[in-house]
């Protein structure tokens, strides 16, 4: 749950990021007089302006940019610092970048929405030249939650709570800004955001892989593992909730959606998806073989903001290489 | 009244509880490690008469007054850590040196990174009179006496140490945090100022950052960041 409070990527860095992070802007300047440089990046790519912003210390954001410090930086996940103060929330470090330079018009348009809400009337001028995009009323939406759902969205980063919770359209965020805001650890993002480059080929494969009568059975099996029982319940990774998740050996899988199911989900459909993802003339690939088999199960009652899912997918198999 | 029931009217008369001597001439343990705990009381509430005792008693018994307690304190330790320099001067004089290395006292910190950490300037300044204390030494934590003079932001053990000769970039070994790391944390002016004016590197990055020191992103002049020292 701690993933959305707290980041842990601003504790490395230079003497300038630590300074920028805790918002030390009169040390900021000794270490700038001594000739730090305001452009030396994190291993994440980040700059101090980055850390200052994305913790929301105003004062730092002013200190650095007096000593040169450039709006536009990108870190490795394409984020610049006004995107960062965005993301968490910053209206002070979001101004200030404003007032210097920072551009809004390559904001995602769920990012911009935040920024107007953020900056308000006095900063409208910088915002206005950039495309207009209707805010999701976020309030009114926590006000219908059950209390205990409405503080954990208070929770979550911003730019999820605008898609989980407001229901605003997915078009409107770009994959990177969830990514970002997911709180994976670097490795993890790294690859995700290689795989957000691959070719929709690899990505995407749609194969029905069980029928209704099996779909019912995992149901019914997680609901009484995990809702009746009250137990097998961990943290979601992304939301914070508990994780509605059976996890089932093959045996126990067979067991519930029948031998041929079985061998669908565990033998053809992962020969599909090789023969899908294959590149052309390479020698074939050595089988896939289940490392992990779970079944999720999100309700109504589990997660009152998965209303989209919940009507569109019926069910959702998702087939993932295991790391080396 | 023989030396036996002297010493113990003498613990007597320190509050200490009862304790039990061996009579071995040899190796005394227990009544080792009860005298060196009645020096460390002493020590610790700055009460130098007791001290004065407490070595006697030590020195009666042949006792090493500078090893450690059962529990890994020292007299000096807690001198150190509880900032009286009298019993410091004391302990000095009466010939009380580090411990060992290695034996592991207190996290394995020495007197005058405690002197250090808690910003004692007067302790440290006679530790480091003595010439017995290494400005180099660490902890089990990899940090020197300046880099806990920083962190606290203690300026005045801080500059103390970079004068006798401390290494200014000095780095945690896995963290690779400096001293300029924790000042700048910690917004500890004078520290900053007394580190940059000892050449402290201020393009050194601490934990996973020390591959990507000296990145810069945007292009621009090699010459126009100044990568620190």
């Amino acid at each position: 749950m701690a993933i959305f409070l707290s980041r842990g990527s601003t504790s490395t860095g230079t003497a300038l990021h630590h300074a920028s992070w805790r918002g030390q802007p009169e040390v900021i300047h000794l270490l700038c007089a001594a000739r730090a440089c305001v452009r030396v990046v994190d291993e994440r790519g980040r700059t101090a302006l980055h850390a200052a912003a994305g913790e929301g210390e105003g004062a730092a954001c002013v200190a650095l940019l007096s000593h040169g410090a450039q709006c536009e930086a990108e870190c490795v996940l394409e984020a610049t610092p006004l995107l960062e103060a965005v993301e968490q929330g910053h209206a002070a470090c979001a101004a200030a970048l404003l007032q210097h330079g920072a551009r809004a018009d390559e904001l995602d348009l769920l990012s911009l929405a935040a920024l107007r809400a953020l900056v308000g009337p006095d900063g409208q001028a910088a915002v206005n030249s950039a495309p207009a995009v209707g805010s999701p009323d976020e309030h009114a939406m926590l006000a219908g939650l059950p209390l205990e759902f409405a503080e954990q969205a208070t929770r979550m980063a911003p730019v999820l709570r605008r898609l989980l919770v407001a229901n605003a359209p997915p078009s409107q965020a770009s994959a990177r800004a969830v990514l970002r805001a997911s709180g994976l650890p670097l490795d993890d993002q790294t690859a995700a955001w290689r795989d957000l480059a691959r070719p929709s080929s690899e990505l995407l494969m749609r194969a029905p892989a069980l029928d209704a009568a099996a779909c019912a059975a995992l149901r019914a099996a997680t609901d009484e593992a995990c809702v009746i029982e009250g137990g097998a319940a961990s943290e979601d990774s992304v939301d914070g909730l508990r994780e509605y998740q059976l996890n089932l050996t093959s045996s126990q899988l067979g067991a519930i959606v029948g031998a041929s199911a079985l061998r669908e989900l565990t033998v053809e459909l992962p020969a599909r998806f090789l023969t899908v993802s294959a590149a052309p003339g390479a020698p074939p690939p050595a089988p896939l073989r289940p490392y992990q088999i779970f079944a999720r199960r999100y309700s109504a009652t589990t997660r009152p903001w998965l209303s989209r899912l919940l009507t569109v997918a019926s069910t959702l198999y998702s087939l993932r290489r295991k790391r080396p | 009244m023989d030396e036996r029931a002297a010493l113990l009217a003498s613990l007597e008369a320190m509050g200490l509880p009862e304790i039990s001597l061996s009579d071995d001439s040899d190796g005394c343990d227990v009544g080792a490690d009860e005298l060196l705990q009645a020096l460390v009381r002493a020590a610790f509430s700055g009460n130098v008469p007791r001290c004065r005792t407490a070595l006697d008693n030590c020195a009666a018994y042949a006792v090493d007054s500078s090893s450690l307690t059962s529990n890994g304190r020292s007299g000096l330790l807690d001198a150190c850590h509880a900032g009286h320099c009298e019993v410091v001067a004391l302990l000095i004089a009466r010939g009380v040196r580090p411990p060992q290395a290695g034996t592991g006292g207190w996290n394995g910190v020495t007197a005058l990174q405690l002197a250090c950490g808690e910003g004692h300037v007067a302790c440290t300044q006679l530790l480091l009179a003595t010439g017995d204390y290494s400005v180099a030494a660490v902890d089990r934590s990899g940090a020197t006496a300046l880099l806990k003079a920083c962190a606290a932001g203690h300026s005045g053990c801080a500059s103390l140490v970079l004068r006798s000769g401390a290494d200014v970039d000095a780095a945690r070994p896995v963290t690779l945090e400096t001293a300029l790391h924790a000042a700048s944390t910690g917004g500890h002016l004078d520290c900053v100022r007394d580190l940059l004016r000892h050449g402290a590197r201020v393009g050194l990055a601490d934990q996973h950052g020390g591959a990507a020191a000296g990145h810069e992103v945007g292009g621009g002049p090699a010459s126009a960041g100044g990568l620190g020292g």
